[in-house]
């Protein structure tokens, strides 16, 4: 009481200035009186009363100040006070039931680990900033070609002179591209080992920002190298090169392979690798933060073990096949749609300088870097972050909840304490204190929980979301931790607070409590409502992800991945085309004879690998009219590849030993690519003209192959057109062995098959095919199970809160029920009523879910796969299903209600 | 005869402890009850009067004078009164103390 007078005073107390001036006027005033009777004038008095004072000015600041200071601690003080009261009160309250406050932390844990771990990923994957310095102004520039289908594709390495010449917008523009599996031989090592490497133009290091962390970066001489200090040719262990007499390169080691590799040793620096045969001097050691990020459908490799300066002359290379990834600095000030518009402007005028470009479609496309990288995952992880909010909004309804069945317990207590004086907003303020305190109990577990929610959502997200595997429990998720627990006070608290708090006292004290009980429950019926509302859409979201993911188990795949294990062999660098070939058709006999191997092959379009090499085929008279070209990717194969995947050939066979050894203009093509060149007609026996080689030639149809997928199952993939092995040798290609043991024991036998074909040949990337086909299914399997948890636990939540509004209903109306009883209704009649009270709550939260979900479930258009977001079923059987749950909720306190005995109903008689 | 640094504190605190008194009378009753000896400037005791709120021995209120006019008055804590007494006790033992060796027959060395 006193505290709060003292606060309502705060708001016109006099300054602390005007105080201390009306004190000492005062004081003033009697020391003159005392002067004037002791006989002074009064300008005596006056004088001697200034006299006595000491500096009057001086003082009176003095007094100002301290007072000011006085008065500051005081107010700090009254505001502790205030909080300590409360905190202590609250927490009285809440101990007096304990169940329920365990119960409600135990919701708000969860509700605000769940939002907190979810907005881990969104904080890291959609909102830090890139790693790299002025991120705004970098982007990405790639090449389209509409006529063929083909979006963000890379782009010629002769096009980088003109483009950089045109593109004035852009302070600097660099080209790259990533190889994994690159052999590397280390000067003192016997064998070769596989890494990542980046060929990059000298300043791409300039164009992210990002500098050295020892040695340097490259500079522009390093796009045109000197002979070579000769150390590495006079190394007796060298291994033979074929492209030794090239001079030797310049090289910076990646951060994490220099640490791994070298163990941290900067003298590394000026000395000479040997990458495929041809040497590279290291100059020096990128920064931790060099990474390369990229959509994962883009292929590019994000933490390259070495970065290569680029010695290609990109005047004289060629304007025809793609190959580089280009990034782009924003000159200063230069806005996105302006360089969109300069780089859209330059792609069309390419295209007027070369015919085969405007037959493609072809057109160069700037996107910022930031936003494109995230483009793909970012309507899915705002999905999430929809589903965690609404199932946070559900979590804090039910403490609502269970604060207003507290409320009415408590609704005497409150009204005594505001008939002694406890003003409503004290009383509103104390409730809000408790749930305040529920929160930070909520938010400190729930934080715990959001750990162990990173952690798990981290093991299971699809590698292609982009620096999903940084996600963590930074300073800006605890922010948004508390915040989130500050939001949900208000939100549960706050409508309990205002609903009890001012209660007609007096109308509490005097009656049974059952009126005002039975308002409370009308409100608890339209909160549990809401919550039936808010479950049933992130039930709907379940339902759709399963119906996905069910199409997704039924898809067609085109193989069976089951006992089939892939793998890569490279290093072929020191060995002739001719060698080459040898080396091949040996390890496919020497794989062959593994026992348990049925069947042994090679491909370079291995399905949902997301290995691809595409090129432009099309029908014979293609070679006129140019528009008629199509895009589609080589599968270059050994002969059995289709038995070996258990890929059915639906017309025509597979290539013969001859078109094998004899290089034969033959083609296998998938299904699609077929029917989108021969429609109904047979395609057997036609000829199709691809560019293989450096100029498009015919190719005889031999066989028609069921179509495989060669990156994901949703992915609008191109075409494939196969052609026996030898037509390009490829080392990119994958093997790829059935065997009818168990895949994941065969690696070793693999390896001792290279092995004694060709010690010095590199193994890597074993991987059992089924594991390419989880990789795919690894999105929709992530957001299922995301979206299964919280729905699950969502409708768990409202199923009990629907309950716990049913049972004190029927609690309150005991003496009706008894009454009607009396009057003859038997058991079924009463538990026929109180199903019909709970349905009818249910199916109105039913009808706002259907009108919510219809609009919520159009965000997740992207994550589904054979279902449409509106989809009828889904809504139906998901209606009924909760309809289920929601009956088992009413038909427990029905029961109750049912047992009531009329003759005790009637005598407690509370009507 | 000026005052020792300090001790108008406890003087103050003193003049307070037989009730309520706005500054004006404290300062008479330190003039009139040490018979004009000790002369104190009216600026350093409302300073001082001011800083012994801030530490809570003094707690002040606006009242009215006897002869009508609005004035702050001052009154001792709880705290103020342990003060005074455990000041009044200091100022004795020292008092004592320095009257034993003033008195003291006993040379030095």
């Amino acid at each position: 009481m006193e505290a709060n007078w003292r606060r309502l005073r705060r708001l016109w107390r006099p300054s602390v200035r005007d105080e201390v001036d009306e004190e000492v006027a005062f004081h003033f005033a009697m020391r003159v009186q005392q002067f004037l009777d002791e006989g002074s004038t009064p300008a005596e008095a006056e004088r001697r009363a200034r006299e006595v004072f000491g500096d009057v000015a001086a003082v009176r600041d003095r007094l100002v100040a301290i007072d000011a200071r006085n008065r500051r601690r005081a107010d700090i003080g009254d505001l502790f006070d205030a909080i300590r009261l409360d905190a202590r009160q609250a927490a009285r309250a809440l101990r007096q039931s304990w169940t329920h406050s365990l119960l409600a932390v135990g919701v708000l844990a969860v509700g605000i680990g769940a939002i907190t771990a979810v907005f881990g990923v969104v904080n890291t994957v959609l909102l830090r900033p890139l790693p790299y310095a002025h991120p705004e102004r970098l982007g990405y520039i790639m090449q389209d070609m509409t006529v063929r289908g083909v979006r963000d594709s890379p782009v010629a390495p002769g096009d980088l002179p003109d483009l950089r010449a045109a593109a004035t917008r852009f302070e600097s523009i660099a080209a790259l591209g990533t190889t994994s599996n690159a052999p590397l031989w280390l000067p003192g090592s016997t064998v070769h080992e596989p890494v990542v490497i980046a060929n990059v133009t000298p300043n791409l290091f300039d164009v992210l920002g990002v500098p050295a962390a020892f040695g340097r970066t490259f500079v522009e001489s390093d796009a045109r190298p000197s002979r070579p200090p000769n150390t590495a040719q006079s190394d007796a262990t060298a291994p033979a090169s074929l492209a030794a007499d090239l001079p030797a390169a310049r090289g910076v080691l990646g951060h994490e392979f220099w640490l791994r590799r070298f163990h941290g040793d900067s003298s590394v620096i000026g000395s000479t690798l040997i990458m495929a045969g041809r040497s590279v001097v290291i100059v020096g050691v990128a920064s931790p933060d060099m990474e390369l990020l990229y959509p994962a459908s883009l292929g590019v490799q994000r933490h390259p073990d070495l970065w290569i300066a680029l010695t290609l002359d990109f005047a004289r290379a060629s304007r025809e096949v793609g190959g580089y990834r280009l990034l782009g600095r924003l000159a200063p000030g230069v806005s996105v749609d302006a360089a969109r518009e300069q780089i859209d402007s330059i792609g069309r005028s390419f295209g007027a300088r070369f015919p085969i470009r405007q037959a493609a479609g072809a057109q160069l496309r700037f996107e910022p870097m930031s936003d494109y990288l995230v483009s793909d995952v970012r309507p899915a992880i705002l999905a999430l972050m929809g589903a965690v909010l609404l199932f946070l909004l559900i979590a804090c309804a039910d403490v609502a909840n269970l604060l207003l069945v507290r409320g009415a317990a408590r609704e005497k207590e409150l009204a005594v304490r505001a008939a002694i004086g406890g003003s409503p907003w004290r009383i509103v303020r104390q409730l809000l204190g408790e749930s305040a305190l529920l929160a930070t109990f909520g938010a400190a577990i729930g934080i715990g929980l959001a750990a162990f929610g990173i952690a798990f959502i981290v093991r299971i997200a699809p590698a292609t979301v982009p620096r999903i595997a940084d996600v963590a429990l930074n300073g800006t998720v605890l922010v948004f931790a508390i915040a989130a627990a500050a939001v949900s006070t208000l939100v549960f608290g706050l409508a309990p607070a205002l609903r009890v708090a001012p209660p007609r006292f007096a109308h509490v004290l005097r009656a049974t409590g059952a009126a005002a009980s039975r308002s409370t429950t009308r409100f608890r019926a339209m909160i549990v409502v809401v919550e039936v509302a808010l479950s049933f859409v992130l039930l709907i979201g379940c339902g759709l992800m399963v119906r996905s993911f069910v199409s997704l188990m039924r898809t067609d795949l085109g193989f069976d991945p089951g006992g089939v294990v892939t793998f890569h062999v490279s290093n072929f660098t020191s060995l002739s085309p001719r060698e080459h070939e040898q080396f091949i058709l040996a390890l496919r006999d020497e794989l062959g004879a593994i026992p348990g191997v049925t069947d042994v092959s090679l491909s370079t379009a291995v399905p949902l690998t997301g290995d691809r090499v595409s090129t432009r085929w099309g029908p014979l008279d293609a070679a006129q009219d140019q528009t008629k070209y199509r895009q589609g990717n080589i599968g270059v194969v050994l002969r059995g590849y289709f038995r070996t995947l258990s890929t059915p050939l639906v017309d025509g066979r597979d290539f013969t030993v001859e078109e094998e050894r004899d290089r034969l203009p033959v083609t296998i093509l998938s299904e699609d690519a077929a029917r989108h060149l021969f429609g109904n007609g047979r395609a057997i026996g036609q000829k199709v003209i691809v560019r293989v080689t450096p100029e498009p030639s015919a190719y005889l149809v031999v066989g028609v192959a069921k179509s495989q997928r060669p990156t994901s199952f949703a992915g609008n993939d191109l075409p494939i057109l196969y052609f026996p092995f030898g037509t390009t040798a490829s080392a990119r290609a994958r093997w790829v062995v059935r065997t009818t043991g168990d895949v994941t024991a065969l690696a070793p036998s693999i390896r001792a098959a290279v092995r004694a074909v060709n010690p010095t040949m590199l193994v890597t990337d074993i991987i059992p095919a089924s594991t390419f086909v989880d990789r795919a299914m690894a999105g929709p399997r992530f957001s299922l199970a995301l979206l299964a948890t919280f729905a699950g636990i969502a409708a768990l939540l409202a199923a009990v809160g629907l309950y716990g509004v049913l049972s004190s209903s029927v609690r309150q109306r005991t003496a009706e029920i008894g009454v009607r009883m009396a009057f003859g209704a038997d058991a079924r009649d009463i538990v026929g009523l109180v199903i019909r009270d709970g349905l009818r709550l249910s199916v109105i939260g039913l009808a706002i879910g259907v009108a919510l979900a219809l609009v919520a479930t159009r965000a997740m258009s992207t994550m589904l796969f054979g279902v449409r977001p509106t989809d009828a079923a889904t809504f139906l059987v998901t209606a009924l299903v909760f309809i289920a749950i929601a009956s088992v909720a009413c038909w427990l306190p029905a029961r109750r209600a049912a047992g009531v005995d009329p003759n005790v109903a009637l005598r407690e008689g509370a009507l | 005869m000026d005052m020792m640094l300090g001790t108008l504190d406890v003087l103050v605190l003193r003049g307070l402890s037989w009730g309520p008194k706005h500054g004006y009378a404290v300062a008479r009753w330190i003039e009139e009850t040490s018979k004009g000896t000790l002369t104190v400037l009216d600026g350093a005791l409302y300073t001082s009067l001011h800083r012994m709120e801030g530490r809570g021995w003094i707690a002040a209120e606006w009242g009215v004078s006897p002869l009508g006019r609005k004035a702050k008055f001052y009154r001792l804590t709880a705290a103020g009164k342990k003060q005074l007494q455990a000041e009044t006790d200091d100022w004795a033992e020292y008092v004592a103390a320095v009257g034993r060796v003033l008195r003291s027959t006993v040379e030095p060395g």
